[in-house]
């Protein structure tokens, strides 16, 4: 069913889309990934109060996923709340270790952040930074203990 | 599985895949004809209508996709 979504959605038929989530919900209830599914189809089709609550719902059942924050990012931006957006934009990169295509669109939203920030003529904020997800290190090879001689 | 096994599975896919669709999708949506009628509460009763929405919807993909594949078909021996 998901897939069905997913097609609809790719063919710009958002209304179809986000009818078919809805009943993928159904069979799957409380599912965070169609939660966020729903979300971006409301959001294509500019209904951004159902999409944000969409999203809201996405974050509580699954609160590390990380296209719902980057699409809500995307909302705030269009709606002015720049402090928001870059606030959700760089918890999407972080959320997404900086791995996927999310990041690379989380990022090219900050730069347009940036620039609108310019347009509006106010000193250039300080952007937040990105928090490196922390490597992991190596565990580190116990010496292998040495029989003692005989 | 041997080839012979799986040319078999594909000319029953071929030739019977759409017919066992369209009777998956008949026979759910009388199962929630039969849901329907059994006196759901408001909240069922809306759930069951958002997967019958869903499953028209699926089925009309299905469709759409197999006209465009008889389409090409066509187009292909008209060559």
């Amino acid at each position: 069913m998901c897939e069905v979504g997913q097609v609809y959605y790719l063919r710009g038929e958002y209304g179809k889309a986000e009818k078919v989530f809805r009943g993928a919900l159904v069979l799957s209830p409380g599912n965070g990934d169609l939660f966020s599914a729903i979300g971006a189809a409301l959001q294509a089709q500019g209904k951004h109060d159902e999409a944000t609550a969409m999203y809201e719902q996405a974050l509580n059942s699954c609160p590390s996923e990380p296209s719902a924050k980057v699409n809500r990012g995307e909302i705030f931006l269009k709606q002015g709340d720049l402090e928001a957006a870059e606030r959700e934009l760089v918890a999407a990169i972080e959320l997404d270790g900086d791995q996927t295509y999310i990041s690379q669109r989380a990022r090219v939203l900050l730069q347009l952040l940036a620039q609108m920030e310019e347009a509006q003529g106010g000193a250039p904020r300080k952007m937040a930074t990105v928090k490196k997800p922390a490597k992991k290190k190596p565990a580190k090879k116990k010496p292998a203990k040495k029989k003692p001689k005989r | 599985m041997a080839d012979e096994m799986k040319f078999e599975l594909l000319e029953k896919v071929v030739a019977h895949g759409q017919k066992r669709l369209t009777s998956m999708f008949r026979a759910t949506f009388e199962d929630l004809e039969k849901l329907k009628a059994a006196g759901l509460t408001a909240a069922q009763q809306e759930d069951c209508e958002r997967l019958e929405e869903a499953y028209r919807l699926a089925q009309e993909l299905i469709e759409t996709m197999l006209q465009f594949k008889s389409a090409m078909q066509q187009s292909h021996s008209a060559r």
